[in-house]
């Protein structure tokens, strides 16, 4: 079931039950997030490179399933 | 016959291997009054009447989208599944990846926007029998046919069903639990479409084997119909021979058979063109082939390995994971109608995976479409002419496509023609990594592969994605031809059927294990010589090729298929694991056999074929007025006075060029050339990238 439709008072915590994001992430103020980017990047590299990070992402993921079963 | 999700497309091939194409739009409420109206269209350019073309057929073969559409759109028969007591949940419990099996990578990172498929039972439609058979095939607890018959005719009543599937434990061991509850449901129920997990799937993995049996009584009584309906039309119009359908597998089979186990029609569709490529390369004299269609939605790559069609065990269909081995074409979105867009959240340019489709399609259609789309980029950079668009019966609206482009580069801060070269660049890196990704996996190199480039969309992409693959050898199949290869290839597929057996075999394989060996190979071939028996060929004419299933005995889930040589011999066992071992160091590196110890057979797969003996293409002599020039935006070069070549060249053509055939376009970059082949292809030979960049 998509958790979305979940009742409210159901928490996807990722203790008692796992971990689903929301659709607005909250974010304790006390974190402190990264927040220097570079806009010299023209927006035609940035997806070659964003699709390629996910690409790489994948290929690991089916690597260590080869290797694990 | 051909039926894709805007045209029909209609080949017919003579002896003498000429070819000549049929378009018609596809009537999606009456499939076969399209399939009619494109007949009557081939009738007539081949200058006679629809029922004296039917009457010299001398094999009619046909693929339908009607048992994919049936399942995507929910339109298939109300199923009751009959299963072991205790596990009428397998469908409902699933396996973990449920949520994302077969969807595009991006939906697989986005827990939020995932869901688990909708259910393809009727509500409730689940009856238990008391009855168990174990992994060796003994009873353990004895079925009482009688009182399971009486159940399901119940099941039948209560939920007004029109389709069992019977998926008991263990069937495949010994299926005599399913074959009695099929028997006695053939004269209780005879109405019901019935379907047996160990006919359709006989594998080990319950929750696969219960899909593809509910599947396949799902899709079966609206297949059973289609296809009963449309032999009654052809055989009232004139045709004699019995119709053959296209299966997933890249084979033919006769309707009825086909009828019988409908799962394997389900994506068939992609399976034609992989075929076609297959048996244009033995002509073309390529061992090695990545075969990639690009059409308006959707890119689909296959390959083709020492003159195979690769294949593939499992098939995903709406997020349902089932095994049936299928030609493994893989399909991502990038195809003309891919829809590009300005990402607010990184400011980055993203392609896909969304797409336009045929309504409202891309801008520059004219219907309606707003969005820019690949095919709007290849319009705005010039590379597809709105004038000569599909033979110039389709005049696209580059103003339109332009408008659309201009909104994004906006956004982007980039130039119109910059955006439209980004989107080309994206869409071709997207294709470039399915490519790198199916032939890597299999411890191949791109770069010693030929690409063979079809579709609508295919020829004017390929320069791109085969640059970006390291491919350098581009061949249009067919040349005009390459937008009907699809159906070229359901009329020149051979007859197939795939059977397998489940039989665990562990090496050393000497002794008894060698005579166990011999006799499951024995026991394979029979079974599929017997399904092609039954299935009206003649046993002369059938050739049989059996391959093991190994793994090495710690695994899983990885195996690699080893072809054995027939007839088995006193070396067949030893050729098996030194095949295992060679293939297992070929992909992996001699580090990776070093930790496992044992290997063993975990399966037996047979493919019996009847040749189809269609004639090899010959040339086409083409008249083809000279060149005219425009000028095109080639990515990373600007606008450059280009030649545009309407129709086939005679002799070779060198880049800057466009060859604009009646259906695709075909695109020849700078340093690049095009030559006409001996049987009616065109090589496009790319610069390597040294050349390139000077």
């Amino acid at each position: 079931m998509n958790a979305g439709a979940q009742p409210p008072g159901i928490v996807w915590d990722g203790v008692q039950r796992g971990y689903v994001p929301g659709e607005t992430l909250n974010v304790p103020p006390s974190v402190r997030l990264h927040t220097a980017a570079s806009d010299e990047v023209d927006p035609v590299t940035f997806e070659v490179v964003r699709y390629s990070l996910m690409n790489i992402n994948l290929e690991h993921g089916q690597t260590l399933q080869r290797l694990c079963v | 016959m051909d039926i894709g999700g805007t045209f029909t497309d209609c080949v017919l091939v003579d002896q003498q291997g000429d070819h000549r194409a049929a378009k018609a739009l596809s009537t999606k409420d009456d499939p076969v009054s399209g399939v009619m109206t494109g007949l009557e269209r081939l009738a007539d350019s081949a200058g006679i009447d629809l029922p004296t073309l039917l009457a010299r057929t001398s094999r009619f073969g046909h693929g339908t989208t009607i048992g994919t559409n049936a399942v995507l759109e929910r339109q298939g028969a109300r199923v009751g599944l009959v299963a072991t007591a205790g596990h009428g949940d397998a469908l409902t419990i699933m396996r973990g990846s449920g949520r994302v099996a077969g969807r595009p990578i991006e939906d697989v990172f986005s827990v939020q926007g995932s869901r688990l498929p909708e259910p393809i039972t009727a509500p409730g439609a689940v009856l238990e029998v008391h009855e168990r058979i174990d992994a060796s095939g003994a009873v353990v607890v004895a079925l009482d046919t009688e009182t399971a018959v009486q159940d399901i005719t119940r099941l039948i009543a209560e939920h007004r069903l029109d389709s069992i599937a019977i998926a008991l434990l263990w069937s495949f061991a010994d299926a005599k639990h399913e074959q009695a509850l099929v028997e006695a449901l053939a004269g209780a129920a005879p109405d019901v479409f019935v379907s047996s997990s160990a006919v359709v799937s006989p594998r080990l993995g319950e929750y696969e084997r219960t899909v593809a049996t509910v599947m396949n009584g799902y899709v079966g009584p609206v297949c059973s119909r289609y296809l009963g309906r449309l032999a009654e039309r052809l055989g009232a119009a004139g045709l004699t021979e019995p119709m053959l359908v296209m299966q997933s597998n890249g084979g033919m089979l006769p309707a009825t058979a086909a009828a019988a186990t409908p799962l394997g029609t389900i994506d068939s569709g992609p399976a034609g063109g992989l075929t076609a490529v297959a048996t244009l390369a033995r002509t073309y004299r390529h061992d090695r082939v990545v075969a990639t269609d690009m059409g308006g939605t959707s890119f689909d790559i296959g390959l083709v390995i020492d003159g195979k069609p690769v294949m593939a065990e499992e098939n995903v269909i709406d997020q349902y994971t089932y095994r049936l081995p299928r030609l493994d074409v893989r399909s991502t979105a990038c195809g003309g109608g891919t829809l590009a867009r300005f990402d607010e959240a990184t400011g980055g340019l993203r392609v896909g995976p969304h797409s336009a489709g045929s309504q409202p399609g891309p801008a520059c259609y004219g219907r309606g479409g707003a969005e820019p789309t690949v095919t709007d980029a290849d319009v705005v950079l010039g590379l597809l002419r709105p004038e000569a668009f599909l033979g110039g019966r389709m005049p696209l609206d580059r103003q339109a496509a332009i408008v659309a482009m201009s909104g994004l580069a906006t956004q982007l801060g980039l130039s119109v023609e910059d955006t439209a070269a980004g989107v080309l660049e994206i869409n071709n890196m997207r294709a470039a990594s399915l490519i790198r990704q199916q032939t890597l996996e299999r411890g191949h190199d791109p770069r010693d592969y030929v690409l063979y480039a079809y579709g609508g969309a295919g020829p004017v992409h390929a320069f791109g994605y085969a640059a970006e693959s390291g491919v350098r050898e581009v061949v249009i199949p067919l040349g005009n031809g390459a937008s009907t290869l699809s159906a070229y290839g359901i009329a020149s597929g051979d007859v197939v059927v795939y059977r397998e057996l489940e039989r665990g075999l562990l090496a050393p394989f000497e002794g008894a294990r060698a005579e166990a060996l011999a006799g499951a190979v024995a026991e394979v071939e029979a079974a599929a010589r017997a399904d092609l028996r039954a299935a009206g060929m003649d046993d002369r004419d059938v050739v049989v090729e059996v391959e093991a299933l190994l793994r090495f005995r710690e695994q899983l889930m990885h195996r690699l298929e080893i072809p054995i040589v027939l007839p088995v011999g006193p070396d067949t066992g030893a050729h098996l694991l030194a095949g295992f071992d060679s293939e297992y160091v070929r992909r992996y590196g001699s580090g990776g056999t070093a930790m496992f110890e044992s290997v063993e057979v975990f399966a037996f797969r047979a493919r019996a074929s009847v040749a189809a003996g269609v004639p090899t293409p010959e040339p086409v002599g083409e008249h083809t007025p000279p060149p005219e020039t425009t000028e095109v935006y080639w990515p990373g070069r600007g606008w450059t006075a280009t030649d545009v070549h309407r129709g086939a060249p005679a002799g070779s053509v060198s880049g800057p060029a466009l060859v604009e055939l009646t259906h695709t376009t075909i695109a020849v970059p700078l340093g690049a050339s095009l030559a006409p082949g001996s049987r009616n292809e065109l090589r496009l030979q790319l610069p390597t990238p040294k050349e390139s960049s000077r």
